[in-house]
């Protein structure tokens, strides 16, 4: 389309417009944008998207987008994970950040499956539990508050050519 | 895979670069949440909460990748929250002050400034020579500079009284839990004397936020009352302070029979009574260690046998059990007696919601 534009710029001999310029101009950088997404077109697309989730009179729950939020809101995460190749994709594992400022809401997480981490970097499957001294000085299990959760993480497998697979997970916004 | 290799051969900054520095923040984040025990604060107002999700998978060729969604991003709205804590309700003699002292909390996400006003329910006769409200930064339940009160207040009965300067107002005080403490000083006239009720007088405190349209309905106005009494007869000022050696907590092998050990922690508490009333009278302190029930959660905490003692005597107490008739373990040269209680009838030491009661008896 950009040799096109030119061979138009010399067949017509026209004199060059300030306005055409600028179409030509703008012409080359949308071409060039495209090749540079063409070249790194990813084979799997993640979308994510934060809703807020109240009830409405009738205890339905009502989903508007989380652009704003105030301590103690109900907010809900869901990451889309398409292939929008043409061949399957294996080994598929999912990771949702828990930002700070937010907190997990205990078993929320969808798929139900899921490893969950308090530090970034060791995954458990959840409920994460740890070992703790007791009253009496004796070494007992027992469970990881889910507000110190900070990511959660599924293993999606295989994700067939054109096939979208979600993950989902609620938390309120600390208070 | 070199997931933050974020250079090219040009030093330039491409898009994908930027991404995967998104992806290097990303993670630092939620490493340095290692550190945190939880979100238990509200986010700042205004504040932006970013989130990613990430894919690692493999392509087609077997290959591993790593792919970020979009960024989502949250901003938080500010909110108002506070609270105005306790009543209080004390006794002077005649011609002393009464320093009633309070706390303003702030558990919302923005700084806030609070104006305080006061209301009487005074008798008319026995109007407070003074009222002062000031800053009491150090927390130690007294003014912090008697000569800079935040404001004067004239005493009146049964209306709101007047202060000087008009607006009596706290500091800014920041969201999340800060506290803010200030005390009021109620000083008496030194020929009041007490009625048979000993309710002298009493006001109301109230604080109101000045970012109100923040706060829901109501929530911008908190008050307390306060009570002061002119006495005649024994005054008892009680504190409780503890001293607690810093370092790890103690090890799991650190058990209340083996507490000597070096790698276990102990903390001393201490109670002072003062009488500084006018007169002989007796005083009951009941201190409860190691029960959640206890207003500073010391639940985890067990009493060490053997180490209460007096002050007024280099002996220790002897961990009697609670009796009907309790033993006078020691006594002083001013003629003050002290019978001292462990709520423990067993042999065996409760390691669990121990409880720990201690009876004074008190002789100027």
């Amino acid at each position: 389309m950009k040799n096109k534009l030119h061979d138009g710029l010399l067949n017509h001999k026209l004199v060059l417009s300030g306005l055409f310029l600028v179409l030509v101009i703008q012409s080359s950088f949308a071409n060039a944008e495209q090749s540079a997404k063409a070249k790194n077109k990813q084979p799997l697309v993640v979308t994510l998207t934060a809703n807020k989730v109240v009830k409405d009179a009738s205890g339905k729950e009502v989903f508007s987008k989380a652009d704003k939020v105030k301590p103690g809101d109900l907010v809900e995460y869901r990451a889309n994970y398409a292939n929008v190749s043409q061949a399957g994709l294996s080994a598929v594992v999912a990771t949702l950040p828990i930002p700070k400022g937010m907190e997990y809401i205990d078993r929320t997480a969808n798929p139900v499956a899921a490893s969950a981490t308090v530090d970034g970097v060791k995954y458990e499957s959840v409920p994460l539990k740890r070992i703790v001294k007791d009253k009496a000085g004796k070494q007992v299990t027992t469970l990881v508050p889910v507000t110190e959760y900070r990511a959660l993480r599924w293993s999606l497998g295989n994700i067939q050519a054109g096939k979208v697979i979600a993950v989902s997970a609620r938390v309120h916004v600390a208070k | 895979m070199k997931p933050y290799d974020n250079s090219n051969s040009m030093g330039e900054v491409s898009k994908p670069l930027l991404r995967r520095v998104g992806l290097v923040t990303l993670m630092l984040g939620v490493g340095l949440a290692a550190s945190m025990p939880a979100n238990a604060t509200p986010p700042p107002a205004n504040s932006v909460i970013g989130n990613q999700a990430v894919a690692n998978y493999n392509d087609a060729s077997g290959a591993p990748q790593t792919t970020l969604s979009n960024l989502v991003e949250t901003t938080v709205l500010p909110v108002g929250s506070f609270t105005l804590t306790p009543n209080v309700d004390k006794s002077i003699l005649a011609g002393q002050t009464a320093y009633m002292p309070h706390i303003i909390t702030n558990n919302g996400n923005v700084p806030d400034v609070f104006d305080l006003t006061l209301t009487g329910v005074f008798n008319n006769a026995q109007l407070p020579a003074s009222i002062k409200v000031y800053a009491d930064n150090n927390a130690d339940g007294m003014p912090d500079d008697l000569n800079a009160p935040l404001c004067s207040v004239t005493p009146a009965a049964t209306t709101a009284m007047t202060t000087s300067p008009a607006t009596c107002k706290t500091a800014s005080v920041p969201g999340g839990g800060t506290a803010y403490n200030l005390v009021v000083a109620v000083q008496s006239r030194s020929n009041d004397v007490g009625n048979v009720a000993k309710l002298w007088e009493h006001y109301t405190l109230t604080a109101t936020a000045e970012t109100t349209a923040i706060y829901a309905t109501g929530g911008d106005v908190k008050t307390v009352t306060d009570k002061v009494s002119i006495d005649t007869g024994a005054i008892f000022d009680l504190t409780k302070s503890i001293n607690i050696p810093g370092g790890p907590a103690s090890a799991a092998t650190c058990t209340v029979a083996s507490h000597a050990g070096t790698d276990c922690k102990v903390a001393r508490y201490t109670l002072t009574y003062t009488n500084r009333g006018g007169a002989v009278g007796t005083i009951r302190i009941q201190d409860l260690i190691g029960s959640a029930a206890d207003p500073y959660h010391t639940d985890g905490m067990a009493y060490l046998p053997g180490t209460a003692k007096w002050s007024n005597n280099a002996g220790f107490l002897n961990d009697d059990a609670i009796a009907a008739t309790p033993v006078v373990e020691f006594s002083d040269s001013n003629g003050a007696s002290i019978y001292y209680e462990k709520l423990d009838t067993s042999a065996v030491i409760k390691t669990l919601n121990e409880t720990v009661k201690v009876s004074f008896f008190n002789k100027l």
